[in-house]
Protein backbone atom coordinates (compact mmCIF):
# COMPACT_ATOMS: atom_id res chain seq x y z
CA UNK A 1 0.00 0.00 0.00
CA UNK A 2 2.31 2.88 1.07
CA UNK A 3 4.64 1.90 -1.92
CA UNK A 4 1.98 2.05 -4.41
CA UNK A 5 1.34 5.40 -2.74
CA UNK A 6 4.56 6.78 -2.19
CA UNK A 7 4.93 5.95 -6.60
CA UNK A 8 1.35 7.90 -6.72
CA UNK A 9 3.39 11.15 -5.43
CA UNK A 10 5.73 10.85 -7.59
CA UNK A 11 3.64 9.56 -10.89
CA UNK A 12 0.96 11.92 -10.90
CA UNK A 13 3.01 15.27 -11.06
CA UNK A 14 4.70 14.13 -13.73
CA UNK A 15 1.98 12.14 -16.03
CA UNK A 16 0.05 15.63 -15.45
CA UNK A 17 3.14 17.84 -16.52
CA UNK A 18 3.56 15.30 -19.79
CA UNK A 19 -0.04 15.83 -20.65
CA UNK A 20 0.78 19.44 -19.62
CA UNK A 21 4.09 19.86 -22.25
CA UNK A 22 2.75 17.18 -25.10
CA UNK A 23 0.46 19.98 -27.13
CA UNK A 24 3.42 22.14 -27.34
CA UNK A 25 5.24 19.58 -29.73
CA UNK A 26 1.91 18.35 -31.83
CA UNK A 27 2.59 20.89 -34.63
CA UNK A 28 -0.37 20.85 -36.64
CA UNK A 29 -4.24 19.91 -36.35
CA UNK A 30 -4.25 16.65 -36.93
CA UNK A 31 -2.10 15.72 -33.84
CA UNK A 32 -4.46 18.87 -32.09
CA UNK A 33 -7.32 16.96 -33.23
CA UNK A 34 -6.25 13.37 -31.82
CA UNK A 35 -5.37 14.74 -28.36
CA UNK A 36 -8.39 16.58 -27.76
CA UNK A 37 -10.38 13.61 -28.89
CA UNK A 38 -8.22 11.63 -26.17
CA UNK A 39 -8.81 14.12 -23.49
CA UNK A 40 -12.76 13.88 -24.22
CA UNK A 41 -12.64 9.87 -23.87
CA UNK A 42 -10.92 10.62 -20.96
CA UNK A 43 -13.77 12.68 -19.35
CA UNK A 44 -16.41 10.43 -20.81
CA UNK A 45 -14.33 7.65 -19.90
CA UNK A 46 -13.90 8.91 -16.09
CA UNK A 47 -17.97 8.95 -15.54
CA UNK A 48 -18.23 5.36 -16.81
CA UNK A 49 -15.78 3.81 -14.61
CA UNK A 50 -17.72 5.87 -11.44
CA UNK A 51 -20.62 4.22 -13.07
CA UNK A 52 -20.02 0.65 -14.25
CA UNK A 53 -16.24 0.83 -12.58
CA UNK A 54 -17.21 1.83 -9.19
CA UNK A 55 -21.11 1.11 -9.00
CA UNK A 56 -21.43 -1.59 -11.01
CA UNK A 57 -24.18 0.00 -13.07
CA UNK A 58 -24.05 -0.69 -16.82
CA UNK A 59 -25.21 2.43 -19.20
CA UNK A 60 -25.47 1.43 -22.96
CA UNK A 61 -26.86 4.58 -23.57
CA UNK A 62 -24.26 7.47 -22.62
CA UNK A 63 -24.09 8.70 -26.28
CA UNK A 64 -27.11 9.91 -25.44
CA UNK A 65 -25.93 12.15 -22.75
CA UNK A 66 -22.79 13.06 -24.99
CA UNK A 67 -24.67 13.91 -27.56
CA UNK A 68 -27.13 15.93 -25.22
CA UNK A 69 -23.84 18.12 -24.33
CA UNK A 70 -22.64 18.73 -28.03
CA UNK A 71 -26.75 19.85 -29.26
CA UNK A 72 -27.18 21.95 -26.15
CA UNK A 73 -23.44 23.13 -27.18
CA UNK A 74 -23.98 23.33 -31.19
CA UNK A 75 -27.67 25.20 -30.80
CA UNK A 76 -26.81 27.66 -27.55
CA UNK A 77 -23.34 28.74 -29.40
CA UNK A 78 -24.79 28.91 -32.84
CA UNK A 79 -28.47 30.11 -33.16
CA UNK A 80 -28.66 31.81 -29.29
CA UNK A 81 -25.21 33.28 -29.42
CA UNK A 82 -24.76 32.20 -25.95
CA UNK A 83 -20.97 31.95 -24.39
CA UNK A 84 -19.15 28.69 -24.44
CA UNK A 85 -19.28 28.52 -20.32
CA UNK A 86 -22.66 29.00 -20.21
CA UNK A 87 -23.58 26.03 -22.90
CA UNK A 88 -21.73 23.93 -20.64
CA UNK A 89 -23.33 24.85 -17.07
CA UNK A 90 -26.54 24.59 -19.44
CA UNK A 91 -25.24 21.09 -20.83
CA UNK A 92 -24.72 20.08 -16.83
CA UNK A 93 -28.12 20.84 -15.66
CA UNK A 94 -29.80 19.38 -18.52
CA UNK A 95 -27.25 15.84 -18.36
CA UNK A 96 -27.84 15.77 -14.39
CA UNK A 97 -31.36 15.61 -14.53
CA UNK A 98 -32.10 12.85 -17.63
CA UNK A 99 -28.98 11.16 -15.82
CA UNK A 100 -31.81 11.37 -12.89
CA UNK A 101 -34.71 10.12 -15.31
CA UNK A 102 -32.55 7.21 -16.75
CA UNK A 103 -31.01 6.19 -13.56
CA UNK A 104 -34.21 5.62 -11.88
CA UNK A 105 -34.88 2.66 -13.83
CA UNK A 106 -31.87 1.00 -12.58
CA UNK A 107 -33.83 1.12 -9.44
CA UNK A 108 -36.12 -1.60 -10.33
CA UNK A 109 -33.84 -2.88 -13.06
CA UNK A 110 -30.34 -4.68 -13.30
CA UNK A 111 -28.29 -6.72 -15.77
CA UNK A 112 -29.52 -7.67 -19.33
CA UNK A 113 -32.83 -6.06 -18.17
CA UNK A 114 -30.94 -2.35 -17.66
CA UNK A 115 -29.31 -2.72 -20.91
CA UNK A 116 -32.13 -3.06 -23.35
CA UNK A 117 -34.05 0.08 -21.48
CA UNK A 118 -30.91 1.97 -21.47
CA UNK A 119 -30.13 0.96 -25.34
CA UNK A 120 -33.89 2.02 -25.95
CA UNK A 121 -33.09 5.41 -24.32
CA UNK A 122 -29.91 5.95 -26.79
CA UNK A 123 -31.95 5.03 -29.65
CA UNK A 124 -34.71 7.27 -28.74
CA UNK A 125 -32.73 10.09 -28.20
CA UNK A 126 -31.28 9.55 -31.88
CA UNK A 127 -34.24 9.08 -33.45
CA UNK A 128 -35.30 12.08 -31.95
CA UNK A 129 -32.04 13.67 -33.52
CA UNK A 130 -32.75 12.44 -36.85
CA UNK A 131 -36.04 13.90 -37.39
CA UNK A 132 -36.24 16.84 -35.78
CA UNK A 133 -35.88 20.40 -37.08
CA UNK A 134 -34.27 22.07 -34.34
CA UNK A 135 -31.67 19.58 -34.01
CA UNK A 136 -31.06 19.90 -37.99
CA UNK A 137 -32.51 16.75 -38.30
CA UNK A 138 -30.05 13.61 -40.11
CA UNK A 139 -27.85 16.91 -41.59
CA UNK A 140 -26.61 17.92 -38.32
CA UNK A 141 -25.39 21.61 -37.19
CA UNK A 142 -22.66 22.69 -39.31
CA UNK A 143 -20.48 25.83 -38.08
CA UNK A 144 -20.29 25.59 -34.60
CA UNK A 145 -18.21 28.06 -33.31
CA UNK A 146 -14.97 28.10 -30.92
CA UNK A 147 -15.05 29.48 -27.41
CA UNK A 148 -13.83 33.20 -27.13
CA UNK A 149 -10.70 34.06 -25.70
CA UNK A 150 -10.62 37.53 -24.90
CA UNK A 151 -12.41 38.60 -27.54
CA UNK A 152 -11.00 36.20 -30.53
CA UNK A 153 -11.63 32.58 -30.95
CA UNK A 154 -9.71 29.92 -29.48
CA UNK A 155 -6.82 28.30 -31.26
CA UNK A 156 -6.40 24.64 -31.49
CA UNK A 157 -3.48 25.06 -29.02
CA UNK A 158 -5.54 26.98 -26.74
CA UNK A 159 -8.47 24.51 -27.30
CA UNK A 160 -6.12 21.44 -26.21
CA UNK A 161 -5.38 23.10 -23.07
CA UNK A 162 -9.42 23.77 -22.50
CA UNK A 163 -10.07 20.02 -22.89
CA UNK A 164 -6.76 19.51 -20.47
CA UNK A 165 -8.46 21.88 -17.75
CA UNK A 166 -11.32 19.63 -17.78
CA UNK A 167 -9.72 16.59 -18.04
CA UNK A 168 -7.89 17.86 -14.53
CA UNK A 169 -11.27 18.70 -13.31
CA UNK A 170 -12.80 15.32 -14.02
CA UNK A 171 -10.08 13.16 -12.59
CA UNK A 172 -9.89 15.57 -9.70
CA UNK A 173 -13.84 15.08 -8.95
CA UNK A 174 -13.53 11.32 -9.61
CA UNK A 175 -11.00 11.48 -7.19
CA UNK A 176 -12.42 13.24 -4.31
CA UNK A 177 -15.58 10.88 -4.55
CA UNK A 178 -14.26 7.40 -4.71
CA UNK A 179 -12.00 8.73 -1.52
CA UNK A 180 -14.95 9.57 0.77
CA UNK A 181 -18.21 8.35 2.06
CA UNK A 182 -19.86 8.64 -1.46
CA UNK A 183 -17.34 6.83 -2.76
CA UNK A 184 -17.43 3.84 -0.59
CA UNK A 185 -20.70 3.89 -0.67
CA UNK A 186 -21.09 3.84 -4.30
CA UNK A 187 -18.06 0.68 -3.83
CA UNK A 188 -20.27 -1.24 -1.19
CA UNK A 189 -23.87 -1.65 -3.63
CA UNK A 190 -21.39 -2.90 -6.36
CA UNK A 191 -19.99 -5.61 -4.08
CA UNK A 192 -23.16 -6.27 -2.19
CA UNK A 193 -26.55 -3.86 -1.85
CA UNK A 194 -28.05 -5.82 0.65
CA UNK A 195 -24.98 -5.61 2.89
CA UNK A 196 -25.09 -1.72 2.34
CA UNK A 197 -28.69 -1.27 2.81
CA UNK A 198 -28.20 -2.92 6.30
CA UNK A 199 -25.69 0.03 7.63
CA UNK A 200 -27.68 2.94 6.19
CA UNK A 201 -26.91 3.54 2.51
CA UNK A 202 -29.84 4.34 0.49
CA UNK A 203 -28.64 2.50 -2.63
CA UNK A 204 -31.62 3.77 -4.97
CA UNK A 205 -30.30 7.62 -3.92
CA UNK A 206 -26.87 6.64 -4.54
CA UNK A 207 -28.01 4.84 -7.63
CA UNK A 208 -29.52 7.86 -9.06
CA UNK A 209 -26.89 10.05 -8.13
CA UNK A 210 -23.79 7.98 -9.58
CA UNK A 211 -26.18 8.18 -13.04
CA UNK A 212 -26.47 11.92 -13.02
CA UNK A 213 -23.10 12.51 -12.29
CA UNK A 214 -21.52 10.22 -15.21
CA UNK A 215 -24.55 11.94 -17.46
CA UNK A 216 -23.03 15.34 -16.32
CA UNK A 217 -19.19 13.56 -17.68
CA UNK A 218 -20.88 12.47 -20.91
CA UNK A 219 -22.32 15.96 -21.05
CA UNK A 220 -19.63 18.21 -20.35
CA UNK A 221 -17.39 16.07 -23.30
CA UNK A 222 -19.87 16.45 -25.73
CA UNK A 223 -19.61 20.17 -25.58
CA UNK A 224 -16.23 20.23 -25.88
CA UNK A 225 -16.56 17.90 -28.77
CA UNK A 226 -19.39 19.91 -30.66
CA UNK A 227 -17.24 23.02 -30.06
CA UNK A 228 -13.78 21.62 -31.22
CA UNK A 229 -15.34 19.45 -34.87
CA UNK A 230 -17.55 22.99 -36.07
CA UNK A 231 -19.87 20.18 -37.18
CA UNK A 232 -22.23 17.39 -35.36
CA UNK A 233 -24.82 15.10 -36.66
CA UNK A 234 -26.32 12.26 -34.99
CA UNK A 235 -24.18 9.33 -36.02
CA UNK A 236 -21.66 11.01 -33.93
CA UNK A 237 -24.15 10.02 -30.85
CA UNK A 238 -25.49 6.32 -31.55
CA UNK A 239 -25.34 3.30 -29.48
CA UNK A 240 -22.36 2.59 -31.18
CA UNK A 241 -20.69 4.97 -29.77
CA UNK A 242 -22.16 3.96 -26.26
CA UNK A 243 -20.18 0.35 -27.03
CA UNK A 244 -17.32 2.30 -27.74
CA UNK A 245 -17.39 4.42 -24.55
CA UNK A 246 -18.01 1.06 -22.30
CA UNK A 247 -15.08 -0.36 -24.18
CA UNK A 248 -12.24 2.05 -23.21
CA UNK A 249 -13.43 1.59 -20.11
CA UNK A 250 -12.98 -1.58 -19.47
CA UNK A 251 -9.96 -1.73 -21.97
CA UNK A 252 -8.27 0.80 -19.35
CA UNK A 253 -9.18 -0.55 -16.30
CA UNK A 254 -12.73 -0.50 -14.28
CA UNK A 255 -12.88 0.82 -10.24
CA UNK A 256 -9.05 2.32 -11.53
CA UNK A 257 -8.96 6.22 -11.64
CA UNK A 258 -5.87 6.43 -13.97
CA UNK A 259 -7.57 3.17 -16.32
CA UNK A 260 -9.79 5.75 -18.28
CA UNK A 261 -6.60 7.66 -19.40
CA UNK A 262 -4.63 4.72 -20.64
CA UNK A 263 -8.22 3.65 -22.02
CA UNK A 264 -8.92 6.98 -23.81
CA UNK A 265 -5.20 6.99 -25.12
CA UNK A 266 -5.07 3.75 -26.15
CA UNK A 267 -7.81 3.69 -27.84
CA UNK A 268 -8.03 7.33 -29.49
CA UNK A 269 -4.87 6.67 -31.07
CA UNK A 270 -5.56 2.97 -31.87
CA UNK A 271 -8.28 4.29 -34.61
CA UNK A 272 -6.23 6.78 -35.58
CA UNK A 273 -3.38 4.30 -36.16
CA UNK A 274 -5.10 1.55 -37.59
CA UNK A 275 -7.13 3.65 -39.83
CA UNK A 276 -4.36 2.52 -43.20
CA UNK A 277 -5.59 -0.55 -42.82
CA UNK A 278 -8.76 0.35 -44.30
CA UNK A 279 -11.41 -1.74 -44.11
CA UNK A 280 -9.96 -4.19 -41.81
CA UNK A 281 -9.68 -1.40 -38.96
CA UNK A 282 -12.77 -2.30 -37.17
CA UNK A 283 -11.64 -6.24 -37.13
CA UNK A 284 -7.73 -5.45 -36.35
CA UNK A 285 -9.30 -2.99 -32.90
CA UNK A 286 -11.83 -5.83 -32.08
CA UNK A 287 -8.84 -8.62 -31.90
CA UNK A 288 -6.64 -6.24 -29.82
CA UNK A 289 -9.45 -5.66 -27.52
CA UNK A 290 -10.03 -9.43 -27.30
CA UNK A 291 -6.44 -9.85 -26.95
CA UNK A 292 -5.87 -7.81 -24.15
CA UNK A 293 -8.54 -8.62 -21.90
CA UNK A 294 -7.37 -12.36 -22.10
CA UNK A 295 -4.10 -10.95 -20.71
CA UNK A 296 -5.03 -8.54 -18.77
CA UNK A 297 -8.39 -9.61 -16.87
CA UNK A 298 -8.46 -5.90 -14.84
CA UNK A 299 -7.71 -3.95 -18.15
CA UNK A 300 -4.41 -2.25 -19.30
CA UNK A 301 -4.12 -0.08 -16.01
CA UNK A 302 -4.41 -3.64 -13.76
CA UNK A 303 -2.06 -5.47 -16.32
CA UNK A 304 0.86 -2.05 -15.25
CA UNK A 305 -0.04 -2.25 -11.89
CA UNK A 306 1.02 -6.08 -11.37
CA UNK A 307 3.99 -5.82 -14.07
CA UNK A 308 5.48 -2.92 -11.23
CA UNK A 309 4.50 -4.98 -8.10
CA UNK A 310 6.27 -7.97 -9.51
CA UNK A 311 9.52 -5.21 -10.57
CA UNK A 312 9.30 -3.93 -7.29
CA UNK A 313 9.37 -7.61 -5.46
CA UNK A 314 12.41 -7.85 -7.85
CA UNK A 315 14.61 -5.13 -6.61
CA UNK A 316 13.79 -5.87 -3.09
CA UNK A 317 14.34 -9.30 -3.50
CA UNK A 318 17.78 -8.50 -5.22
CA UNK A 319 18.25 -6.10 -2.25
CA UNK A 320 17.66 -7.66 0.73
CA UNK A 321 20.53 -10.66 0.67
CA UNK A 322 22.74 -7.79 0.33
CA UNK A 323 21.33 -5.87 3.55
CA UNK A 324 21.63 -9.23 5.36
CA UNK A 325 25.24 -9.68 4.34
CA UNK A 326 25.62 -5.95 5.62
CA UNK A 327 24.70 -7.50 9.69
CA UNK B 1 -38.51 -2.14 25.79
CA UNK B 2 -36.60 -1.67 23.37
CA UNK B 3 -37.89 -3.74 20.63
CA UNK B 4 -41.85 -5.24 20.39
CA UNK B 5 -43.17 -7.09 17.63
CA UNK B 6 -46.78 -7.36 18.08
CA UNK B 7 -48.52 -10.19 16.55
CA UNK B 8 -45.87 -10.84 13.33
CA UNK B 9 -47.55 -12.88 10.90
CA UNK B 10 -45.22 -13.60 7.36
CA UNK B 11 -46.89 -15.67 4.98
CA UNK B 12 -45.26 -16.72 1.10
CA UNK B 13 -48.09 -17.95 -0.61
CA UNK B 14 -49.74 -20.44 1.49
CA UNK B 15 -47.25 -21.16 3.55
CA UNK B 16 -46.91 -19.50 6.96
CA UNK B 17 -43.64 -19.27 7.75
CA UNK B 18 -44.21 -16.72 10.60
CA UNK B 19 -47.51 -17.45 12.87
CA UNK B 20 -48.63 -14.48 14.87
CA UNK B 21 -45.75 -13.78 17.20
CA UNK B 22 -45.25 -11.52 19.72
CA UNK B 23 -41.54 -10.66 20.64
CA UNK B 24 -39.96 -8.24 23.21
CA UNK B 25 -36.22 -7.23 23.77
CA UNK B 26 -34.89 -4.75 26.44
CA UNK B 27 -32.02 -2.43 26.28
CA UNK B 28 -29.03 -4.26 27.06
CA UNK B 29 -30.11 -7.51 26.85
CA UNK B 30 -28.45 -10.42 24.93
CA UNK B 31 -31.84 -12.91 23.47
CA UNK B 32 -31.37 -16.03 21.47
CA UNK B 33 -33.61 -17.39 19.49
CA UNK B 34 -33.15 -20.81 18.64
CA UNK B 35 -35.68 -23.44 17.25
CA UNK B 36 -35.32 -26.46 14.65
CA UNK B 37 -34.49 -25.75 10.91
CA UNK B 38 -37.42 -24.25 8.78
CA UNK B 39 -38.54 -22.99 12.17
CA UNK B 40 -38.80 -19.53 10.63
CA UNK B 41 -36.18 -17.79 12.33
CA UNK B 42 -34.19 -16.05 9.84
CA UNK B 43 -37.56 -15.01 8.53
CA UNK B 44 -38.60 -13.46 11.73
CA UNK B 45 -34.90 -11.39 11.47
CA UNK B 46 -35.57 -10.52 8.11
CA UNK B 47 -38.96 -8.88 9.38
CA UNK B 48 -37.69 -7.37 11.85
CA UNK B 49 -34.76 -5.41 10.25
CA UNK B 50 -36.70 -4.33 7.36
CA UNK B 51 -35.09 -6.69 4.40
CA UNK B 52 -39.03 -8.02 4.49
CA UNK B 53 -42.06 -6.92 5.69
CA UNK B 54 -44.28 -8.68 7.93
CA UNK B 55 -47.52 -9.76 6.47
CA UNK B 56 -49.39 -8.39 9.23
CA UNK B 57 -48.24 -6.95 12.67
CA UNK B 58 -46.37 -4.19 13.76
CA UNK B 59 -42.98 -3.48 15.02
CA UNK B 60 -41.66 -0.44 17.38
CA UNK B 61 -38.29 -0.16 17.94
CA UNK B 62 -37.07 2.48 20.04
CA UNK B 63 -40.68 3.74 20.52
CA UNK B 64 -40.79 4.17 16.51
CA UNK B 65 -42.95 2.06 14.63
CA UNK B 66 -40.63 0.51 11.59
CA UNK B 67 -43.03 -1.90 10.18
CA UNK B 68 -43.25 -0.60 7.05
CA UNK B 69 -39.40 1.02 7.48
CA UNK B 70 -36.84 0.14 4.87
CA UNK B 71 -33.42 -1.33 5.92
CA UNK B 72 -31.62 1.98 5.32
CA UNK B 73 -33.41 3.40 7.60
CA UNK B 74 -33.71 1.04 10.36
CA UNK B 75 -29.84 1.29 10.75
CA UNK B 76 -30.45 4.75 10.87
CA UNK B 77 -32.41 4.46 13.81
CA UNK B 78 -30.08 2.28 15.49
CA UNK B 79 -30.33 -1.19 14.23
CA UNK B 80 -27.92 -3.24 12.48
CA UNK B 81 -27.26 -6.48 11.87
CA UNK B 82 -24.85 -9.28 9.99
CA UNK B 83 -26.28 -12.44 7.65
CA UNK B 84 -25.86 -16.45 8.06
CA UNK B 85 -24.19 -16.10 4.40
CA UNK B 86 -21.87 -13.63 5.36
CA UNK B 87 -22.36 -10.97 3.24
CA UNK B 88 -19.23 -8.37 2.75
CA UNK B 89 -17.91 -5.69 0.31
CA UNK B 90 -15.45 -8.07 -1.06
CA UNK B 91 -13.34 -5.71 -3.43
CA UNK B 92 -13.08 -3.46 -0.51
CA UNK B 93 -10.05 -3.42 2.09
CA UNK B 94 -11.27 -5.00 5.75
CA UNK B 95 -10.85 -0.91 7.51
CA UNK B 96 -12.93 0.50 4.31
CA UNK B 97 -15.64 -2.72 4.80
CA UNK B 98 -15.45 -0.81 8.43
CA UNK B 99 -15.87 2.56 7.31
CA UNK B 100 -19.10 2.00 5.33
CA UNK B 101 -20.47 0.58 9.09
CA UNK B 102 -20.17 4.22 9.71
CA UNK B 103 -21.89 5.74 6.86
CA UNK B 104 -25.06 7.12 8.64
CA UNK B 105 -22.66 9.24 10.92
CA UNK B 106 -20.51 11.03 8.19
CA UNK B 107 -22.34 14.55 7.77
CA UNK B 108 -20.64 14.94 4.22
CA UNK B 109 -22.19 14.73 1.08
CA UNK B 110 -20.74 14.76 -2.75
CA UNK B 111 -21.02 18.28 -3.11
CA UNK B 112 -18.73 19.13 -0.41
CA UNK B 113 -16.38 15.98 -0.91
CA UNK B 114 -15.54 17.30 -4.05
CA UNK B 115 -14.97 21.53 -3.21
CA UNK B 116 -13.25 19.75 -0.42
CA UNK B 117 -14.81 21.87 2.67
CA UNK B 118 -12.69 21.81 5.63
CA UNK B 119 -15.19 19.25 7.53
CA UNK B 120 -15.21 17.06 4.74
CA UNK B 121 -11.19 15.52 6.42
CA UNK B 122 -12.11 15.89 9.72
CA UNK B 123 -15.13 13.58 9.44
CA UNK B 124 -13.11 11.46 6.94
CA UNK B 125 -10.01 11.22 9.99
CA UNK B 126 -13.05 10.74 12.67
CA UNK B 127 -14.52 8.22 10.65
CA UNK B 128 -10.94 6.24 10.23
CA UNK B 129 -10.29 6.47 14.12
CA UNK B 130 -13.91 4.81 14.87
CA UNK B 131 -13.26 2.16 12.02
CA UNK B 132 -9.79 1.33 13.14
CA UNK B 133 -11.00 1.12 17.04
CA UNK B 134 -13.57 -1.15 16.10
CA UNK B 135 -11.14 -3.53 14.50
CA UNK B 136 -8.64 -3.64 17.34
CA UNK B 137 -11.64 -4.61 19.28
CA UNK B 138 -12.30 -7.38 17.30
CA UNK B 139 -9.10 -8.24 16.84
CA UNK B 140 -8.67 -7.67 13.04
CA UNK B 141 -6.72 -4.65 13.54
CA UNK B 142 -3.54 -5.96 12.24
CA UNK B 143 -5.55 -7.26 8.71
CA UNK B 144 -7.20 -3.67 7.68
CA UNK B 145 -5.23 -3.19 4.58
CA UNK B 146 -6.15 -6.46 3.25
CA UNK B 147 -8.89 -7.24 0.59
CA UNK B 148 -12.27 -8.21 2.67
CA UNK B 149 -12.35 -11.36 0.57
CA UNK B 150 -8.75 -12.54 1.30
CA UNK B 151 -9.87 -13.51 4.98
CA UNK B 152 -10.17 -16.81 6.62
CA UNK B 153 -13.90 -17.40 7.25
CA UNK B 154 -14.05 -17.01 11.13
CA UNK B 155 -12.14 -13.68 10.78
CA UNK B 156 -14.61 -12.25 8.09
CA UNK B 157 -17.37 -13.22 10.64
CA UNK B 158 -16.11 -10.47 12.98
CA UNK B 159 -15.48 -8.23 10.56
CA UNK B 160 -19.43 -8.43 9.21
CA UNK B 161 -19.98 -7.85 13.53
CA UNK B 162 -17.27 -4.98 13.60
CA UNK B 163 -19.15 -3.29 10.40
CA UNK B 164 -21.99 -3.54 12.11
CA UNK B 165 -20.95 -2.37 14.90
CA UNK B 166 -19.03 0.99 14.31
CA UNK B 167 -21.85 3.17 13.77
CA UNK B 168 -22.89 2.50 17.52
CA UNK B 169 -26.15 0.69 17.19
CA UNK B 170 -28.33 0.25 19.84
CA UNK B 171 -29.82 -3.16 18.97
CA UNK B 172 -27.55 -5.41 16.78
CA UNK B 173 -29.00 -8.49 14.98
CA UNK B 174 -26.86 -11.86 14.90
CA UNK B 175 -27.69 -14.15 12.08
CA UNK B 176 -25.82 -17.50 13.20
CA UNK B 177 -22.52 -15.92 13.89
CA UNK B 178 -21.25 -19.46 15.30
CA UNK B 179 -22.14 -21.44 11.92
CA UNK B 180 -18.94 -23.12 10.42
CA UNK B 181 -16.59 -22.11 13.19
CA UNK B 182 -14.48 -24.74 15.53
CA UNK B 183 -14.52 -24.34 18.79
CA UNK B 184 -11.59 -21.93 18.97
CA UNK B 185 -13.00 -19.52 16.86
CA UNK B 186 -16.92 -19.73 18.67
CA UNK B 187 -14.69 -19.33 21.64
CA UNK B 188 -13.70 -16.33 20.31
CA UNK B 189 -17.29 -14.95 19.12
CA UNK B 190 -18.63 -15.62 22.58
CA UNK B 191 -16.07 -13.42 23.89
CA UNK B 192 -16.77 -10.32 21.57
CA UNK B 193 -20.63 -10.92 21.79
CA UNK B 194 -20.01 -10.55 25.69
CA UNK B 195 -18.02 -7.50 25.07
CA UNK B 196 -20.43 -6.05 22.99
CA UNK B 197 -23.12 -6.34 25.68
CA UNK B 198 -20.64 -4.60 28.10
CA UNK B 199 -20.94 -1.83 25.92
CA UNK B 200 -24.68 -1.67 26.19
CA UNK B 201 -25.97 -2.87 23.07
CA UNK B 202 -28.84 -5.27 23.03
CA UNK B 203 -27.94 -8.50 21.01
CA UNK B 204 -30.04 -10.78 19.48
CA UNK B 205 -28.64 -13.84 17.93
CA UNK B 206 -30.23 -16.77 16.08
CA UNK B 207 -27.72 -19.50 16.61
CA UNK B 208 -27.45 -23.54 16.28
CA UNK B 209 -24.48 -23.86 18.38
CA UNK B 210 -26.53 -25.09 21.54
CA UNK B 211 -22.74 -24.59 23.77
CA UNK B 212 -22.72 -20.93 22.58
CA UNK B 213 -26.31 -20.09 23.17
CA UNK B 214 -26.62 -21.13 26.67
CA UNK B 215 -23.18 -19.79 27.50
CA UNK B 216 -24.10 -15.96 26.48
CA UNK B 217 -27.78 -15.46 26.62
CA UNK B 218 -29.64 -13.97 29.01
CA UNK B 219 -33.02 -15.39 27.95
CA UNK B 220 -34.25 -17.68 25.21
CA UNK B 221 -37.20 -17.65 22.67
CA UNK B 222 -37.71 -21.09 21.22
CA UNK B 223 -39.08 -21.17 17.50
CA UNK B 224 -41.10 -24.04 16.41
CA UNK B 225 -43.00 -23.84 12.44
CA UNK B 226 -43.28 -20.45 12.97
CA UNK B 227 -44.73 -20.10 16.11
CA UNK B 228 -43.38 -18.82 19.60
CA UNK B 229 -43.25 -22.55 21.98
CA UNK B 230 -41.13 -21.51 25.23
CA UNK B 231 -39.65 -18.12 26.15
CA UNK B 232 -37.27 -18.09 29.54
CA UNK B 233 -33.80 -18.66 31.17
CA UNK B 234 -31.36 -20.74 29.56
CA UNK B 235 -31.97 -23.45 32.27
CA UNK B 236 -35.35 -23.54 32.03
CA UNK B 237 -35.32 -23.77 28.50
CA UNK B 238 -32.74 -26.88 28.67
CA UNK B 239 -36.02 -28.22 31.33
CA UNK B 240 -38.71 -27.69 28.90
CA UNK B 241 -40.56 -30.33 27.63
CA UNK B 242 -42.05 -28.89 25.04
CA UNK B 243 -38.35 -27.89 23.86
CA UNK B 244 -37.07 -31.09 23.97
CA UNK B 245 -39.86 -32.71 21.72
CA UNK B 246 -39.71 -29.71 19.11
CA UNK B 247 -35.86 -30.87 18.76
CA UNK B 248 -35.82 -34.70 19.69
CA UNK B 249 -39.12 -35.50 19.28
CA UNK B 250 -41.73 -37.48 20.95
CA UNK B 251 -40.63 -40.20 23.52
CA UNK B 252 -42.91 -43.38 22.37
Amino acid sequence: MKNTNNSAKVLVPLTAGLALMVPLFLGNNYYYDIFIMAGIYTIIGSGMNLLLGFTGQLSMGHAAFYGFGAYITAIGMKSYGLPFWLCVILAVGFCFAMGMLLGSTSCKLSGIFLVVVTTGFNTVVNLIMVNWEFTGRSFGIPGIPKPDWFGSPMNKLQYCYLVLAFVFLALFVSYRVVHSKTGRAFQAMRDNAIAARSVGVNVNKYKLLVFAVSAVYAGVAGALYASNIGYISPTSFTSNVSVTIITMTVLGGLGDLCGCIVGAVVVGVLMEALREFGDYQLTLYGVLIVVILIFMPKGLMGGLRSLYRRLCSLVSRRRTPAKQEEV
Amino acid sequence: MLLTAEKITMKFGGLVAVDNVDFAIDSGEIRAIIGPNGAGKSTFFNAISGQNYPTSGRILFDGRDITKLPSHRIAKLGMTRTFQNILLFDDMTVLENVMVGDHINIKTNMLTEILCLPHVFREERRCVEKAEEMLDFVGLLPYKDQRSASLPYGKKRLLEIARAMVSGPKLLLLDEPAAGMNAAESAELVDTIRRISQRGVAVLIVEHNMKVIMNISHRITVLEQGKVIAEGEPAEIQANERVIQAYLGKEA
